[in-house]
């Protein structure tokens, strides 16, 4: 062990690495005797580390997995203090709640996520994802309201675990189209603010630009698909950019590489690309609504930034698991039961761990509007997430390098477009609407482009045994990311001086 | 600097490009004699754009959700911001929730109804949205008639008794456009028993129906076909939808006299073209 964590900074990434490992863990370990045999070993090895025995570093390392296991088992609706709803009911049950969150409109309804739920004045554990349609009231996150509805429980969509991402999300049952038997304003919240300056924008804009462009590049500056419908929906999947819809670590991260590398050739110097980009993401954080998935795509492309932003590079593996340990600690269950996280997280490690290499394959596109950092880090993402898409979706997209390269060089003009015409659209729609020429047409190229592109049925293709495939391509990227890091351990040993 | 500025070119020309390029494809249906019809493919349910040979905006119905903002969209210049006259047949989800998002999206000058929103909240909830923009708001009947921009529009249904029915496409909204020699008979969901009613009347034959209950068989009976005689006819049905829309005794009768079928859930959008004498009708099915 201690030959393999000869130095600080190595064991620090063992011991964050065995925080994970033991929140992996977590559902697979049943909550029985077992875990307590678990959580007893572990408080040995930490007096065994204690009192600095040989070996005693394997004693950290093993109280850490103890720890992750345990992060995991009290997230766990067992150890809520309050019962849990009845999750499927065969009549209507009356609950109250609190809208939490932004409140997602989708294209055939709204959706709103009720939490702090209360059933005959008794408080009950989790979420409910409740679908409302078009003529609900206008309500937003901090309402409280009272429903009338017939319960039920998520289920797979094929084999696609829908149950267990909303699980993740401490949403326990559905209702749809519930009678609303009374709603009450909530109270001043800043949340609250952010949410309702949202909804002004995306109505203002609306008035100004025709969709689907609104919703188009509304969501490339502020996250979420739910406003395109589902046929453009498909392109975008197709394509391989639906990314560049989704408040997603690999639509954050991407774009602050890009942005980061166009910066970085002006004048501006290392330091002010730094914190132009620093400020654009706190900007990103407080307009996008500041929902955990955008505080997390935030926290990624940090990593990222300060990965390609700064001179002294911090160590990248440390990095990337310390960012994982704290997203784990948070909210465990993400590991396993949440794509979305998943996709965000190894798309961010794969720009950080790869995009150097595909830059210099890259090296024959030329760097203007960052066309080389936009393909160079959308081939290093897709590659790192290409074992996850072939578990869970059994499908790849052959043609997302060439979609890539053709949408990402645009993407920054047009959010650049889009922000500048924003305040015109806020205060003065039908000006906005005679000055919508550059928004509408480069967003409208995007996806005539993408409509285009997706239309071949080569485009995307059905992989047959994609999970084997799946095991495979990640057993060569842990490969890949081992030779190249002991490469590099070979080359510092190599120019260390003699003493 | 110059390296920049020359980019900030590149990019203006490509804009300038794409305006003209989207300008000439929507151009054959700006400032023309003809009045353009499209017939949405907006899944199950059914939506309709005219545009006059004066270039003003009619909708008849709204479809099943937001898509219609896309299709509307799509068919318009970007800067358009505004329509002249949004029909709704009658107070069905599939005919009238597109136009809720449309309300918040786009100035409507007038709005008209068989007068039956009063019940259900989606209703309120649409008129809403109208009455927040100060729409004018018009209830229609029977014998009632509208020129918007040199074409006619003729309603024919609902009659004083059909307005007082409990079923709602009984009380949906029919209407015969003509612009010059050429009609079109919209039929909403209206049933046979309204399409017996208009045989009595004397219905006379038509150029283009839109069929109505997207094609069901509690429509579009042989006795009104035969007094229609339509030349072509349009039926507004989804994908594989669940309730067996057209059905397939309908689809026989209309090729019994011989009326030329276009289907938007195998064609997708249709774009008809008229100038008063000729009738072009084809699919064309829009990007979104």
């Amino acid at each position: 062990m201690r030959f393999l964590a000869n130095t600080p900074s190595k064991r620090l990434l063992f011991v964050l690495g065995a925080f994970v490992f033991g929140v992996a863990l977590g559902p697979w370990v049943p909550f029985s005797s077992l875990m307590w045999v678990f959580v007893s070993i572990g408080f040995l090895s930490f007096f065994w580390f204690l009192i600095g025995v040989r070996g005693s570093f394997l004693g950290l390392i093993i109280l850490c997995v103890t720890l992750g296991l345990l992060r995991f088992v009290v997230s766990d609706p067992v150890f809520s203090s309050r019962q849990t709803m009845v999750v499927q009911s065969e009549s209507d049950v009356v609950f109250s709640g609190v809208i939490e969150g932004e409140v997602e409109e989708k294209w055939r309804n709204f959706r709103w996520t009720v939490t702090d739920l209360e059933q005959e004045g008794i408080k009950k554990y989790g979420k409910i994802l409740v679908s409302v349609p078009y003529s609900a009231p206008d309500l937003l996150h901090g309402d409280k309201v009272e429903l009338k509805c017939r319960l039920r429980k998520a289920e797979p969509i094929g084999d696609f675990r829908y149950d267990q991402q909303l699980a993740a999300r401490k949403i326990i049952a559905l209702c749809s189209y519930p009678r609303i038997l009374s709603f009450e304003q909530g109270s001043f919240s800043i949340k609250r603010s952010i949410f309702a300056l949202k909804e002004f924008m995306l109505f203002r804009m609306r008035q100004a630009l025709p969709e689907p462009n609104t919703s188009f590049v509304f969501g490339l500056l502020f996250g979420g698909a739910g406003l395109i419908s589902p046929d453009i929906s498909i392109d975008f999947s197709r394509t391989g950019l639906s990314h560049i819809l989704a408040a997603s670590g690999y639509n954050v991260s991407l774009f602050t590489f890009v942005l980061l590398g166009i910066l970085l050739k002006t004048p501006l110097g290392r330091r002010w690309s730094f914190w132009i980009v620093v400020a654009s993401l706190g900007m990103y954080v407080v307009l996008a609504g500041g929902t955990p998935a955008v505080v997390r795509a935030t926290l990624m492309a940090l990593v990222v930034l300060l990965a390609f932003g700064v001179r002294r590079k911090p160590s990248l593996p440390n990095l990337i698991m310390l960012s994982l340990a704290i997203l784990l600690c948070i909210t465990p269950r993400l590991f396993w039961y949440d794509i979305g996280f998943q996709l965000s997280f190894v798309a961010t490690a794969g720009l950080v761990l790869f995009a150097d290499w595909f830059m210099e394959k890259c090296a024959f596109l030329p760097k203007t509007l960052g066309i080389r950092e936009a393909l160079a880090g959308s081939l290093a993402a897709t590659f790192a997430t290409l074992p996850i898409i072939l578990w869970h979706f059994g499908e790849l997209s052959i043609i997302a390098p060439i979609a890539n390269l053709i949408v990402l060089p645009i993407i920054p003009i047009t959010m650049v477009f889009t922000g500048s015409w924003l305040p015109v659209a806020l205060l003065y729609p039908p000006l906005a609407a005679l000055i919508n020429l550059p928004v509408w047409a480069f967003s409208w190229g995007i996806l005539v482009v993408t409509d285009l592109l997706s239309s071949p049925t080569f485009a995307s293709l059905k992989i047959p045994h994609a999970r084997v495939f799946a095991v495979v391509s990640l057993m060569f990227i842990i490969v890949i990311i081992i030779k190249k890091y002991h490469r590099k351990e070979m080359a510092q040993t190599l120019v260390q001086p003699k003493v | 600097m110059i390296k920049r500025i020359r980019q900030i070119v590149v990019v203006g020309i490509i804009s300038a490009l794409l305006w003209l390029a989207w300008s000439l494809w929507t151009g054959f249906f700006v400032g023309s004699d003809e009045l353009v019809v499209w017939n949405f493919d907006i899944g199950q349910g059914s939506a309709a754009l005219l545009k006059t040979p004066d270039g003003q905006i009619v909708l008849f119905d709204g479809g099943p959700d937001a898509r219609l903002l896309s299709k509307v969209g799509s068919v318009l210049p970007s800067w358009q911001r505004d329509v002249d006259l949004v029909l709704a047949s009658h107070p069905d989800t599939d005919h009238i929730a597109g136009f809720v998002p449309l309300s918040k999206a786009y100035k409507v000058n007038t709005f008209a109804d068989p007068g039956l929103f009063e019940v259900i909240p989606l209703e309120n909830s649409l008129l809403q949205g109208f009455l927040e923009q100060k729409t004018e708001i018009k209830s229609l009947q029977a014998g009632d008639i509208l020129n918007v921009g040199g074409v006619e529009i003729k309603v024919l249904s609902p009659s004083n008794t059909e307005k007082l029915s409990s079923d709602t496409n009984t009380r949906s909204l029919v209407i015969l456009v003509t612009y010059k020699e050429t009609s079109l008979l919209f039929m909403g969901d209206a049933s046979t028993e309204t399409e017996k009613r208009l045989v009595k009347e004397g219905i006379e034959p038509v150029d283009v129906l839109v069929v109505g209950h997207h094609g069901s068989i509690s429509a579009s009976s042989t006795e009104f076909l035969e007094a229609t005689k339509p030349k072509w006819a349009v039926i507004s049905a989804g994908r594989d939808n669940n309730f067996g829309h057209p059905h397939p005794v309908v689809l026989e009768r209309l090729k019994a006299i011989s009326t030329k079928i276009l289907r938007t859930d195998q064609m997708s959008d249709i774009l008809l073209k008229t100038n008063g004498k000729n009738i072009e009708i084809n699919p064309h099915p829009l990007p979104f």
